[in-house]
Order: structure tokens, then sequence, then C-alpha cells
């Protein structure tokens, strides 16, 4: 019984943190700690869902989770077979063209936004494009460096054996380099979810950064809470399930990874 | 005495490193290496560090060209990797996505062999190297005893005709090496292939082989090959005289060279800059 509840405490330890902290939202602002109308209490973030509306708020998550996996798709087509080809085709070019890149990768995609508005216009292809200005890059950099990484002792190895280019490709390369391009894939992700509900509360009369936006506009507080409060879950539950899709696609390094952590 | 399985005729490799000040610096990591194999032969190569073993093994493989002469397999002339000559790499190399059992198809897989037979060649070797308990197992769950014996396997379910090993049973400790050495024997007197093995330890160069090639420090060529004459099956305490005698003629061949040392650093020198 005591090691059922002990091993059950350490599974929920880091959710007692979560539960302390929402409490905290509730009390600090109601026992007036702290102005409720800046910090507006927990609870009445909560009733602020019915006020927005169940659909209103669906159609918001939806809407921007669609254009999470449209710009997220786009950029990794890009930048994956991008990577391949300049890390494992042309590693001169590679080389020669690295500054360039990184120069472009620091610029935030915030600044080029109006630029392509006037290119690609008002509405979704604007907001598509400045996600996937922000997520091309560290899928791009991680798939050079995962190939860039491959042991040259393997790709030696399968070559005794008389496999072709291809093969090596397919069965040495990609399988070496896929922890480091899921490394970059999932950064991009990240990249791509905080980047569209910037360039949602700039240009756009849908999704969770309008909502956000509109919040603000009209000073609806509470909703702006609930807004963020949404926004982290939904962040939260993408991050886990790329990470679900990592662990299943990796086996191999499973006990490496554990004794890690 | 039977035909030569393979023939290494004036073999030379350099390596070109980048180009300074105009002249390509040219590094000569073997020079006029020649060695005749007989089939079924299990020869030893040892020899300094770095003075291109592996490199000799390498063009053997076909893995790298050779910068002059030429090696023969059967009569004809090595031009690239070929599946009946199975190589175990210095390092296990194996793939670290792929279980025992898929390692050890990967040369299957390339010949394209059916899965039922492929399945059945993998599990006969797996169980030959005595791993049969471990064959669903990924590499980082096992010793470096295991992981050499599958390299071994891996190399030998494609059914090569020549084997070259590098340094296989380096990273494993006495006993084990002991217990492979043996093995590997057992394997040898069962399929007759022909075996260049290369190790650091005179010991087991003995052991093992029919005949010893004992190599000059950097650049690599051949100083001297010995016959081991001693029968077998050996004892495995190798305290012999016969055996004590060749080790002791080895290890003074070995030694000379390294008192010759700074006479070679010199020699490497001045053939750097060409
Ligand atoms: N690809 C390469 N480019 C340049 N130099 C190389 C290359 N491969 C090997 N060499 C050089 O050739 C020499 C012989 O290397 P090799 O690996 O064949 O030595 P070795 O006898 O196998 O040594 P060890 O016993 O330590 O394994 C070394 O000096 C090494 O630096
Ligand atoms: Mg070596």
């Amino acid at each position: 019984m005591n090691r059922v509840l002990s091993s059950l405490h350490r599974r929920l330890a880091s959710v007692y943190l979560l539960i302390v902290f929402f409490a905290l939202w509730q009390i600090v602002p109601s026992a007036g700690f702290v102005n409720a109308t800046y910090l507006t209490p927990l609870f009445r973030v909560i009733r602020e869902i019915p006020i927005v509306g169940y659909f209103n708020l669906a159609t918001d998550v939806l809407i921007s989770l669609k254009r999470v996996a449209i710009g997220f798709l786009i950029s990794t087509a890009a930048a994956l077979p991008l990577g391949f080809v300049l890390a494992g085709a042309l590693p001169k070019l590679a080389k020669f063209l690295n500054p360039l890149l990184l120069f472009l990768s620091q610029i935030p995609p915030f600044i080029l936004f109006p630029v392509f508005v006037i290119i690609f216009g008002v509405g979704e292809s604007g907001i598509v494009t400045v996600i996937i200005w922000s997520a091309v890059w560290p899928i791009l950099f991680n798939t050079i460096s995962g190939i860039n990484m491959v042991d040259p002792l393997l790709v030696k190895c399968a070559r005794s054996m008389c496999a072709d280019k291809l093969t090596i490709f397919l069965e040495v390369v990609l399988p070496s380099s896929l922890p480091s391009i899921m490394t970059g894939m999932r950064s991009g992700l990240t990249l791509c979810f905080l980047m569209l509900i910037g360039a949602e509360t700039m240009g756009a009369n849908s999704g969770m950064g309008w909502e956000i936006n509109m919040a603000q506009r009209m000073a609806v507080i509470p909703r702006i809470y609930l807004m963020a409060l949404i926004v982290a879950v939904v962040g939260l539950a993408i991050n886990y399930l790329f990470e679900w899709i990592e662990r299943t696609l990796i086996t191999w390094k499973e006990a490496e990874r554990d004794a890690l952590a | 005495m039977s035909e030569n399985k393979i023939s290494i005729e004036n073999a030379c490799k350099y390596f070109y490193g980048k180009e300074r000040r105009g002249a390509a610096s040219k590094f000569v990591a073997i020079r006029n290496v020649s060695l005749d194999v007989r089939e079924g032969e299990l020869l030893s190569i040892v020899g300094p560090s770095g003075c291109g073993k592996s490199t000799l093994l390498d063009l053997l493989a076909g893995l790298e060209p050779l910068s002059d002469g030429a090696i023969y397999i059967d009569g004809g002339k090595v031009t690239g990797p070929d599946l009946r000559r199975g190589i175990v790499l210095q390092g296990y190399a194996l793939f670290p996505w792929r279980t025992v059992r898929e390692n050890v198809e990967f040369g299957l897989e390339i010949k394209d062999a059916e899965k039922k037979e492929m399945k059945e060649t993998s599990q006969h070797f797996i169980k030959l190297v005595g791993l049969e308990d471990f064959a669903d197992k990924y590499p980082h769950e096992l010793s470096g005893g295991m992981r050499q014996r599958v390299a071994l396997a891996r190399a030998l379910a494609y059914g090569p005709e020549i084997l070259l090993m590098d340094e296989p049973f380096a990273a494993v400790d006495a006993q084990t090496r002991e217990t492979l050495q043996e093995e590997l024997l057992h394997i040898w007197e069962e399929t007759r292939k022909t075996i260049i093995f290369i190790t650091h330890s005179i010991d087991e160069a003995i052991f093992l082989s029919d005949r010893v090639a004992v190599m000059t420090s950097s650049p690599g060529s051949i100083k001297s090959i010995l016959s081991v004459d001693i029968e077998r099956p050996r004892n495995s305490d190798r305290a012999t005289a016969e055996f004590s005698s060749l080790r002791r003629e080895i290890w003074s061949l070995l030694q000379n060279d390294a008192a010759r040392g700074d006479e070679i650093e010199q020699e490497y020198c001045g053939e750097k800059a060409v």
C-alpha cells in the first residue's frame, strides 16, 4: 500500500507544483493580495469560457491548429530535402551557403511580416509564411548537422557489403541522423506555434491569437488570461504528441535516454 | 601447395593532404606491399600502430583504390567491394538502430535474399556465435564481446569466401578473447575460409595462424613472413618451446623497428612535400 502511494507520489511530484500554481492564482487575487482587476482569479477566468462560447473557442483552437499544421508541413517538406541535398550531396555548397543561411535565420519573422503581406497578400498566406520562416531554420540546420555527424565507419561498413548510394542513404544516413532531425522538427513545431499566435494578433480575423487581440482591444482582462491558459495547454499537448511520435520512431536509444534523464 | 587465393603485388597507398603553398602534401601509408595468401589459409598481420594495417585491409576489401600496384583475388583484379569478401572493421561498426538479427541480416538484404532463407541464415550464424538469446536485443544492450560476435556473424552471414578481420578481439578481456579465438578457429575449421587477421597481440597471431606477416612502421611494408608450424589443435596455454621462440622472434622484429623509429620519421617528412 505504502509502495503504491509513494510511486503515485513520485509520478505526481511535478503535478503538485502546478496545483500550487493554480491555487495561488485563485487565492492571491481573491484574498486581495493583488488587485483582482489586473490578476483575474482562476475561477473567474474559467467562467469566461461560456461567455466566449464553447463553439467559438473550439473554432479558434482548430483554426490555429490548422495553420500550424499547414505551416509546419510546408516547412518540413522544404527543409528536409534541402538539408539532405546540401549535406549529403553538395557539402561544398552547404559550407558556402552556411553564413548566408545563418544570417537569414537571425531575422525575426515579424520584421518580415509586412513584406510577406505585400508579396503574399493579407490573410492566410501572410500568416503561414511567418511560421514557415520560423520553422524552416531549425529543421534545416539540425538535418544538416545530423547528416554531418553520421559515423563514417557505419557508412564504410555498409559499403563493404556492397550497399548502393540509395541503400546507404535509407539504411544508414537516415536512421543515424533521425534523432537530430526530430530535435529540429520539434523546435520547428514549437516555434511554429509561438509565432502563429503572434502573427494572428497582427493580421488575422480568426484563431487564438486573434481572440487575444480582440480581448485586449475591448479590455476584457479575464479573457486574455483564459486565452493564455488555452494557448499553454494546446502548446503542451502538441509537445507531448511530438514526444510520443519521437519515442515510437526511435526505439533503439530508449535506454540511453532514460539513463540520462 | 594450393593455388594463391589472394595475391597482393606492390600495393601502395598514398593519402593527399590539403594543398599548402601550392604543394599538396603526400603521405605514404603503405609502400610496396607484396603478399600471397593461399586458399583456406589463416594469415595474421602484426605491426606497430599506424603502420597501415587497416589501410591494407581497406584495399583488400575494395573500399579504397590503390595508389599503385594491384591486388588479385582468384586471379581477378580487385576494383571495388564484393560480397565474396567479408570484413570485420576495427571497432564494431554495428548499426545501433538494428537488433542483433537485423544487423546480421544487413548483407543478406543487399543480396536480396528471400525472407525465409534470410531468417534461417541469420538464425544459424547467431547460434554459431552463441547469441541466440540476444537476437532481438539492440547493440547498446550487449557487452563488448557480444558486439564483437555480432560483427563476426554479420560478416559470415552473406557467405564470403574470404574473411578480413581488423583487430576483432581488441576490446575484450583476456578470458573472452581466448574464447573468441577458439570460436574463430572452430568456425574456420568448419568453413575453411581464407582469413586475414590483423592483431596487436603476438600470442594471438601465433595461436591462430598458419603464417604471421610482420609489418614495418609507417610507411608500412612487409618486413618478414613467418610460418607457424605448430600442430593443431594448439595448446591453449601457449607455453611450448616452439611458441616461445616464435614469440621472441616476432617481438624482436617489431622491436628493431621501434628503434629505427627516428630514422623512419625523417624519411616520412622528406616524402611529405612532393
Ligand atoms: N583517410 C585517410 N586520410 C589520411 N590519412 C590516413 C587515412 N587513413 C589512414 N591514414 C593514415 O595512414 C596511416 C595508417 O593508418 P592505419 O589505420 O592503416 O594504421 P593501423 O596500422 O591500422 O593502426 P592501428 O594499429 O592503430 O589500427 C596512419 O598514419 C593514418 O593517419
Ligand atoms: Mg588499424
